[in-house]
Order: C-alpha cells, then sequence, then structure tokens
C-alpha cells in the first residue's frame, strides 16, 4: 500500500495505491477518481455487537448533522495493483496520521479514510460529558495499527499542549486518547449570542498530540447560507 | 493579446490585455476588474435562433463579449468557484466539459450546450458543453485540477470530471453491489473508455450543496 | 504584541503573542485557538448607528471579542473565508476597507462605519465601508488571493472584487450601463475608482461562490 498526498494547490488529496488483497476504507462518497479495477462495497457503520437496526438509527442522526452514514471498502478485483483517489469535501489538507502506539479521536468531519487494519468505532461516546448534547460533536476513534487519512478545513498545524490549550470546536481535527480536557462554552457565554454555531470550546491539559485547521467550516456555513435561497425541509 | 493567471493554483484569475480592438467571450458573471477602454455587450452568441437552441438545453446560454475600445485594457476574469484555471489551445478540436467549467475564449470557437448524439444530462446535475473550433479556451476547475491520460479505461465520480477530449467515450454506472448501497450513498461514476485526455478536479459541487444545507434558512410555510 | 501571519495565500491565519495586559480586538468567532489563560470579553464598535440598522444592512457585527491577560498569551485568529490576511500599521492615517473584510485591530484604531450609498445597500455586497484610522494594527482579509493596485486614472471593479483602497480614491457605484444590460449582464454592480491611490483586490467573492452554488443545491 502507498498513500500519495496531493498538496499542490490548497484542495488536498490523497491517491492510495493498493496491491492485491489489500483493503482500504473511507468516508462513503469520498472516492473521486479510481483504475478501473478497484471494487467499492459500501458499508454501514456499527458500533461493535450492535445490530443493523441501532446502526441504522443512530447513522440516521448522524446524516443529520452533516455526516454521511457509510463507509466505503475499496479492493482490487483482478489480483493486480490499481488506485483509489479520495477527496474531502471542504478545501484544505490532507494530513496522513501513523496510528499504531497512540489511538487517536479524530472529529467526524476530518475523517477521510484508514487502512483496512485499523479499527474504527463510528460512535465514540466518550465526549458527550460536559451535559451537551453531542450534536456537533460527531467523533470517530482510530485504533489499531495502520495509517489514517485526516482531511482538515484550511492548513492543517500540530500544535503543542503547554500549561493549557483552548480550542474552539470547529478548528479541531483529531488529538491522542489520554489527553485530559473539559468542554466548555467559549468566553464563557457572551460569544454563542453574538454568531451562529454553539461556540463551544475544548480546554486541553496534559500530554499528548493535537491536530488543529485553521479556518472552521461552520463560519463559512453560516456566510454562504445566509446568502442561498431558502431551503423548504 | 496577452494574458497573466494570477493567484493559481487556488484562486486562479485570468488577467487578459487586449489590444485595441481585440474581443474575449466571456461566462456571465466573470468579470472581476477592467480598464475603463474595455467596453461589455451581452448578446446571445451567434444571433437569435442560435440562443434558442441552447435554452433547450435546459439553461439559457448568454456570454459577454468585451471589447477594448479607443486604447488597449485590461480585463481580470474569475469564476463563482475556488480553484485553478486551465488554458487550452483549440487547433480545429472538440472538447467536452461540464457547463459550469467554461469561463472564457477567443477565437473561432463554437460552443453548444446540445448536440447530436448527446445522452441529454451526463448525470445528475451535470450539463454538458461542447466546445470545438481554434482558438484560445479557458475554463476552471473547482478544486486543484489533474490530468490523466486514459489509456482504456479510468473511473471518475460524477461530479469531478471536468473536460475531456472527443476521443473518449464516456457512460455512467452505479458503485456498490449491497442492496442497502442502494438506498444511501450510493456513487454515480463515470468511466471514460478510449485514448485521451481527461482532465479532473478534486472537489465536487454536490458535496458542497449538500453539506451547506443545513446552514440554509428555512422557508416559512407562508412562502 | 507581536504577530506572525501564516498560511497566505490560500489559507491566512495570524499567531499573535500577547505582553502582560496588551489587548487584541478580534471579530466575534475568530478566536481559534489560545492559551488557557487568556480573559475574553466583549467591547462595543463604533456607536454611530444602530445596532438595529447596522443588522438590516450586513456589514460588521456591532462587537468584538476582547482578549487580554495580566500575564500576556498566545491567540490564533482566522476569517470566516479562506484567503488572505493582511496587516496593515496606521499611524495617524486612513484606509477604507469593505465590511466583510474586517478581521482585528489593537485598542488604538478608531473603526467607524461609513454608509456606502443607497446603491450599495442593493448590491447586497453589503451597504457599509468601514473607515479605520488611529495608531496600531489592523488586520483585514481577502476571500482568495489579495491583489494590490495602483490606480492612476479609472478602474472598473465589481463590488465583491473590493477589500481595501486609499482614502485619496473616489469612486462610484453603478450597473454595468444601463438597468437592462445590468440585469442581462449577470453582472452586479461595480464600483468605478478615479484618482490617484492603492486598491487592494481580492480574487474571489462570497456572492459569486453563492451564485455558482445555487443551481445545484439540493
Amino acid at each position: 500500500m502507498n498513500i500519495n498526498i496531493d498538496s499542490e494547490g490548497a484542495f488536498g488529496s490523497a491517491v492510495v495505491i493498493l496491491e492485491p488483497g489489500e483493503k482500504f476504507v473511507s468516508e462513503a462518497g469520498a472516492m473521486y477518481r479510481a483504475s478501473s479495477n478497484m471494487e467499492i462495497e459500501v458499508e454501514s457503520r456499527k458500533k461493535k455487537n450492535e445490530g443493523m437496526w441501532g446502526a441504522f438509527k443512530a447513522g440516521v442522526k448522524s446524516m443529520f448533522a452533516g455526516e454521511s452514514f457509510f463507509l466505503s471498502t475499496y479492493r482490487t478485483n483482478d489480483n493486480q495493483s490499481g488506485e483509489v483517489g479520495l477527496a474531502p469535501t471542504h478545501q484544505g489538507e490532507v494530513r496522513k496520521i501513523t496510528v499504531g502506539s497512540e489511538t487517536w479521536i479524530c472529529s467526524g468531519g476530518s475523517y477521510l479514510g484508514s487502512s483496512g487494519s485499523i479499527e474504527l468505532d463510528t460512535q465514540y461516546q466518550g465526549l458527550l460529558k460536559g451535559g451537551f448534547s453531542g450534536e456537533g460533536l460527531v467523533f470517530v476513534k482510530a485504533s489499531g495499527e495502520g495509517e489514517l487519512l485526516v482531511n482538515g478545513f484550511g492548513r492543517i498545524s500540530e500544535v503543542e499542549v503547554r500549561d493549557g490549550i483552548t480550542i474552539d470546536n470547529g478548528h479541531l481535527i483529531a488529538f491522542t486518547e489520554g489527553l485530559e480536557y473539559t468542554i466548555g462554552k467559549a468566553g464563557g457565554g457572551w460569544i454563542s449570542s453574538m454568531m451562529s454555531g454553539e461556540g463551544l470550546v475544548m480546554k486541553f491539559r496534559g500530554n499528548g498530540k493535537i491536530f488543529v485547521q485553521s479556518h472552521d467550516p461552520g463560519r463559512l456555513g453560516g456566510a454562504l447560507g445566509a446568502l442561498l435561497p431558502p431551503r423548504s425541509d | 493579446m496577452k494574458y497573466d493567471i494570477i493567484s493559481a493554483p487556488s484562486y486562479a484569475l485570468l488577467e487578459m490585455t487586449l489590444n485595441e480592438g481585440e474581443s474575449v467571450i466571456v461566462e456571465p458573471g466573470s468579470m472581476a476588474w477592467m480598464d475603463t477602454t474595455v467596453k461589455p455587450k451581452t448578446e446571445m452568441k451567434g444571433g437569435l435562433f442560435s440562443g434558442l437552441k441552447r435554452r433547450m438545453g435546459g439553461e439559457s446560454f448568454f456570454l459577454n463579449t468585451y471589447t477594448a475600445e479607443g486604447g488597449s485594457g485590461k480585463i481580470g476574469i474569475a469564476p463563482g468557484y475556488s480553484g485553478d484555471i486551465v488554458v487550452k489551445e483549440l487547433n480545429n478540436e472538440t472538447i467536452y466539459m461540464e457547463r459550469g467549467a467554461y469561463l472564457c475564449h477567443l477565437g473561432n470557437i463554437e460552443t453548444s450546450v446540445s448536440w447530436e448524439g448527446f445522452k441529454g444530462a451526463f448525470a445528475e446535475g451535470m450539463l454538458g458543453l461542447r466546445v470545438s473550433g481554434t482558438g484560445l479556451l479557458f475554463f476552471g476547475s473547482y478544486g486543484d485540477v489533474q490530468e490523466v491520460e486514459v489509456n482504456g479505461s479510468y473511473i471518475v465520480d460524477n461530479g469531478y470530471a471536468v473536460a475531456w477530449e472527443s476521443s473518449l467515450d464516456y457512460s455512467i454506472e452505479r458503485s456498490g453491489r449491497k442492496i442497502r448501497s442502494f438506498l444511501f450513498g450510493d456513487q454515480l461514476i463515470c468511466k471514460y473508455r478510449g485514448n485521451g485526455k481527461l482532465w479532473i478536479q478534486t472537489r465536487s459541487p454536490r458535496n458542497l450543496a449538500a453539506w451547506v444545507h443545513p446552514f440554509r434558512m428555512v422557508k416559512s410555510k407562508s412562502d | 504584541m507581536r504577530f506572525d501571519i501564516k498560511g497566505n495565500p490560500s489559507y491566512g491565519e495570524v499567531d499573535i503573542d500577547l505582553g502582560p495586559d496588551e489587548t487584541i480586538l478580534i471579530e466575534p468567532g475568530a478566536m481559534s485557538r489560545m492559551s488557557s489563560n487568556l480573559n475574553s470579553s466583549f467591547q462595543r464598535q463604533g456607536g454611530f448607528f444602530s445596532a438595529m440598522f447596522r443588522k438590516m444592512f450586513g456589514g460588521e457585527s456591532f462587537f468584538l471579542g476582547k482578549y487580554s491577560h495580566q500575564n500576556g498569551g498566545q491567540l490564533t485568529f482566522a476569517p470566516s473565508v479562506p484567503g488572505s490576511v493582511q496587516h496593515y500599521q496606521l499611524s495617524n492615517n486612513k484606509i477604507n476597507i469593505m465590511a466583510g473584510a474586517f478581521l482585528a485591530c489593537t485598542p488604538g484604531v478608531n473603526v467607524k462605519a461609513k454608509f456606502g450609498g443607497f446603491k450599495a445597500l442593493f448590491s447586497g455586497e453589503g451597504a457599509f465601508l468601514l473607515e479605520v484610522s488611529g495608531n496600531g494594527d489592523l488586520f483585514f482579509n481577502s476571500f482568495g488571493g489579495i491583489v494590490e493596485k495602483e490606480i492612476n486614472g479609472d478602474f472598473i471593479v465589481d463590488t465583491g472584487h473590493v477589500v481595501a483602497f486609499e482614502p485619496s480614491l473616489n469612486y462610484k457605484i453603478s450597473g454595468m450601463g444601463n438597468w437592462k444590460s445590468t440585469m442581462l449582464s449577470g453582472e452586479g454592480l461595480v464600483m468605478t475608482f478615479s484618482g490617484v491611490g492603492k486598491i487592494y483586490l481580492q480574487t474571489r467573492t462570497i456572492d459569486g461562490n453563492a451564485s455558482w452554488l445555487t443551481p445545484r443545491l439540493i
């Protein structure tokens, strides 16, 4: 398996070259180009031991949160190598994270794909403390050994925690399990009345790695949505 | 005529300097800035009848002509979406492109939205444009542009194909085989066959439209 | 205060290092990450128009986020649209910027809303220009790439592509030719600049983006 990240411009994408027998997983619909021998299967997201109906209910909810419910799996079908290109929805960089000694918790909108050997828990509940409804807090846990592909809106940076770092939820891409964090409202509450979006921030402490994105898709959505014709549902 | 593509590859804008008397034909809404010596004219290219033919393709297809009068003049041209601009010299050739990708052209080039053998829309929401003749053509990509030399066949997801040479054939298929994949998240793909050049973009307008949906205001029942 | 603009031309964002008790004022929502010790509150900006009037006609929010701490701290902020961020030093001079382009400033900078005239109202670009003056640092942003031009004579710009311009330039807002040709041409309102001075332009517009997306909506 070989992952080539194309970042020539500001619209990153990844082309994954698969040998016969190798498997790659991505957010359903992320594939934009592929060699003709690439077989694409669309699966449902399921928690361990969860039945199809339970996963379906949770999936429908996450679908309205802007997440697609399904994952796609790619393999070649003719015992030859092949390629599959994956592209995110938003403009921005694509980055590869090696998962192994560390387990990563990745924001749902930032998850692009992962090698077949990585275990994905797509309904990670760990962030629902602090009494928040969980809307906008869709996270995916990636563990095992392999490569994780994440995408950011804008440029991706790794930040240091130092004595404590506060990150606006719209800018968070992924962090390693083990970091301590609390979820709160930005600016002690005043900011949510001034702008669209819930204005949630996560305050991190401890040791670990964090990837952030320079821009917040929710803010672009607010600016663009206001200029578009209204919807009927 | 001189041109410069600035701010490429992500927010590319075409700055063209027209000599006195020279004209450029431009997709409406794409003029960003210009000298006062550049004069606009809105017309249906080729007269009323051709305009009607274009309208039958499902969209009205007006083009604007900008001409430098009383001196040379500079004009800046950019599409509404972010990405790159591709320049293609046409020498008595035909290429096909996604309707929204067309930006501008100079020379003896014909553009049409319907033609013999056209299967209608390429796929959901993707209207085609046939561009042929001799001259200089500029088109845009949403995102980065990648060129693929197809030799046999190649798959592109619907929405990511920008333009292709007429030597290529295409067909639209569904990916995935499982029954539940038919309900959700199914992908419509274009399979290109033959030998020729294919231009691919790295972002999909349809995905952006789906993402922006919850940010739109909801129509009140009284509307 | 030290600042570092990273990510230009595609994804400009600003890293700020605040000294003890130094303050930065930024557009609400623009803060992306900061050292956890910084205090944040809000500050009203420009009392010239009622809140209702500003809300009706778009433009910058009435309030700015204010960030500071007695020990100082770090903060990173970014605009809502991707593009370039420009720093402009003010030393008792003025610059006009389009309402949507304002990003942040230091407390010695005055931001005053200037009514752009009735034609600007219908352009949908936001009726306000901001006249920025005083002493300090100003940060403004573009959607897409930013292009600086020295104007000497007349120059026509689609209003959505204007970011900022020096006050030595005069301008006139109009449609393209008569109203009928404006409707058919697909072009929006344009500003015709005259005089001598510097203008900052952007290579994309949020309105153009919305127009392009509209026929593709589900």
